[in-house]
């Protein structure tokens, strides 16, 4: 895989945006301006919309080669309201709208149309591995040529979702989370100290801490780099983050990020990474649910 | 470096299995009927797979105690046999699976939702675990035994044709040695209320490109190809996969372009992948949906690629109705043997010449012709368009 570098980073997080790390003031008025299309949007495509539209400003349309989106549960507001339609309204009479937005790509299209982009759009809905999955779908369109690519992450909570993965055990060991990233990713490095993804990785079913050690040290391995040059952001419960400090010997602390649970969460472990880490190699280990697992490899263009 | 197609697997209204499906088709034998597996008060014709859970469950020699979710064992069903097709050995570390679906385990999610509904506190459990788009693909691998690259794409009903762009692609670039890429969807309440509040279900049995057209009928069903690089296979392919592409129309949420923007930008860079002309093209697999929008759309845009010489179409969602996130999984099937064994396909219920659209599909079975290149279309909301093509190899 030849280095895409990232070169803008978005997040939103209840209110609060920030643009490669900086908290912005932002006015979804005054970025979707068609009131009744403001109206029909649910939380979660505002959200994302918001979040999308703000990464993507300041770049024309027409440069714009490919919209990747990922979401673990997707537009589950929607998706409850037209289910609960059906029922209420014996499937006689029923508003599409919720219908129309509780499918996956919504924001990814919305996204397209709200700017006229006409260009590659996808969407990833892989559990834990859902941004991972348009990570490297990214990298090989950056690889195929493309100039910028526009990659979002998007989850949300709902009451109903957050009662049901309580039930199924789901939050033992985290809260859960929900939140907004997108980046714009190309193959030049405009702009000096520009982060760069070096290499990805995707694992399902558990895994032991030998083989995440072992995983880790092959990754670093083939891609020329000493384990003890990394800066870890752990993206995985404390206990794992203790057993890889004691395991390999680091020279940077790592940092620990995982505060909640949600299956898009490693894109704003991205965030946090490019944003936060100063060294020269960073490696993202991420973990959800124990099911899902994923290394990302960052350096410094 | 060229990518070859070498195992194909497929279930849908009109049979279990590739044979049953390809029989189907040549005898004129569709797959419509009133819902009978899954509770709706709808009166309008669907293809559904001709059985239950349970029966699918056996046929699959799965524990029947344990509750799958329709599109699970749909998916598995048709990943399975295209696995034994392409005779390759899943346990490699390379081997992928890319799937894809639009409303995952919503069968079982529907049912859960009866009863949780009131009462956070009730409803099965086992109802609702399946829910997630991931679900059905992670169980599908687990039973392949495939250890590799998974992952799950939902763009409505184009997902099918990007979960094989995307394998095509992983392929070029070394990142896998194989790939299991298609889709799978069942019917559901959620899916067939969702069109049917849209107004776009014909409440006769469809009429793709017909004057007299009046919307789409819904399937269910699973498909699923196997590729790998042309010089890595274990059996003779069937086909290479030259082209592919993804476009947007950013036109409507669901609804399309009069102009087919999104319909010709995926066309013509499908084409261009491949390098080929349009007049190379042979067959092409239409979307066509029967919704007057969809098919004057995809027609335009086949008019501004073609110009006077356009090629044979023809639509099979007479046949299997529209399949959503499995129907460019089973259509891919479909033409990847029309490039192989030379078939075309029947557009069935086609009478009239629509004077908006001026063209007329193919309406009888044929085999034996020589076809050098298949374009399949697959649509979807969104606006997100994607064309396949499928070729002869030399």
């Amino acid at each position: 895989m030849q280095p895409i570098t990232i070169t803008k980073s978005c997040q939103l997080k209840g209110d609060v945006l920030t643009v490669n790390g900086s908290e912005e003031p932002f006015d979804f008025k005054e970025l979707v301006t068609n009131a009744s299309l403001r109206r029909r949007m649910s939380r979660i495509v505002k959200m994302g919309v918001a979040c999308g539209l703000k990464c993507a400003e300041g770049l024309p349309s027409e440069e714009i080669d490919g919209i990747i989106t990922a979401t673990g549960l997707g537009c589950l507001g929607d998706t409850e309201k037209f289910m609960e339609s059906i029922v209420v309204n014996s499937e006689r009479l029923l508003n599409p709208t919720p219908f129309i937005q509780s499918t996956f790509n919504t924001i990814g299209g919305q996204i397209a149309l709200l700017r006229g982009i006409h260009s590659y759009n996808v969407t990833y809905v892989h559990r834990g591995l859902s941004f991972e999955s348009a990570l490297i779908d990214a990298a090989m369109q950056v690889a195929e040529g493309k100039k910028n690519v526009l990659l979002g992450a998007i989850d949300e909570i709902t009451p109903s979702s957050a009662d049901i993965q309580r039930r199924l055990g789901m939050t033992r060991e985290y809260e859960l989370g929900e939140g907004a990233n997108f980046f714009v990713l190309n193959a030049t490095a405009s702009g000096s100290n520009s982060a760069a993804v070096l290499d990805i990785d995707t694992r399902s079913g558990r895994l032991t801490d030998d083989e995440l050690i072992e995983w880790i040290v092959g990754m670093a391995e083939r891609n020329g780099i000493k384990t003890s040059d990394l800066c870890i952001v752990a993206n995985c419960n404390a206990a794992t983050a203790d057993n890889i400090e004691k395991r390999l010997p680091l020279k940077n602390k790592s940092l620990w990020f995982k505060t909640c649970e949600y299956p898009t969460l490693t894109a704003g472990a991205l965030d946090f990474a490019i944003n936060n880490c100063t060294a020269n190699n960073t490696l993202i280990i991420s973990d959800y649910q124990h099911i899902n697992h994923s290394l990302i490899l960052l350096g410094r263009i | 470096m060229r990518i070859a197609v070498t195992g194909l697997g497929a279930v849908s209204g009109i049979g279990f299995g590739v044979s049953e499906n390809i029989e189907s088709l040549r005898t004129g034998r569709h797959g419509m009927g009133k819902p009978r597996f899954f509770q709706t008060t709808l009166d309008v014709p669907v293809s559904e797979v001709k059985a239950t859970n349970a029966e699918l469950a056996k046929r699959l020699n799965l524990n029947a105690e344990r509750t799958y979710s329709r599109t699970a064992l749909l998916g598995l069903m048709a990943a399975r046999e295209a696995v034994a097709d392409a005779g390759i050995d899943v346990g490699k570390k390379r081997v992928g699976f890319i799937s894809s679906t639009s409303v995952g385990g919503m069968d079982l999610s529907e049912v859960f939702y009866n009863d949780f509904r009131t009462d956070h506190s009730r409803g099965r459990l086992r109802m609702v675990s399946q829910h997630d788009c991931g679900a059905s693909t992670e169980f599908i691998a687990n039973q392949l035994g495939i250890n590799g690259f998974v992952t799950t794409i939902s763009t409505a009903c184009s997902s099918a044709g990007n979960a094989i762009m995307l394998g095509a692609r992983m392929l070029k670039y070394n990142m896998l040695d194989a790939v299991i890429a298609g889709g799978t969807d069942a019917l559901c309440k959620f899916t067939l209320n969702g069109f049917g509040s849209l107004m776009i279900l014909d409440k006769e049995h469809c009429r793709p490109f017909d004057a007299t057209r009046a919307g789409l009928n819904l399937g269910e069903g699973a498909g699923y190809i196997v590729m790998q690089r042309a010089n890595e296979t274990v059996r003779k392919p069937y086909c290479l996969v030259t082209g592919y592409a993804n476009a947007n129309d950013a036109y409507h949420q669901t609804g399309c372009s009069p102009e087919g923007n999104g319909a010709f930008g995926s066309m013509s860079a499908a084409l261009q992948t491949a390098g080929l002309q349009p007049s190379d093209i042979d067959y092409i697999n239409v979307h066509g949906t029967a919704t007057p929008n969809n098919d004057l759309s995809e027609s335009a845009a086949i008019r501004r690629l073609f110009g006077d010489r356009v090629p044979p179409f023809s639509s099979v969602k007479a046949f299997i109705g529209h399949t959503l996130g499995a129907s460019e999984g089973i259509e891919a099937v479909y033409s990847v043997l029309s490039v192989s064994d030379g078939y075309i396909y029947p557009n069935l219920n086609f009478k009239s010449v629509d004077p908006a659209i001026g063209l007329s599909p193919e309406t009888e079975f044929a085999e034996g012709r020589t076809i050098r290149n298949v374009l399949s279309n697959a649509f979807g909301f969104g606006g997100n368009d994607t064309s396949l093509i499928f070729s002869k190899i030399d």
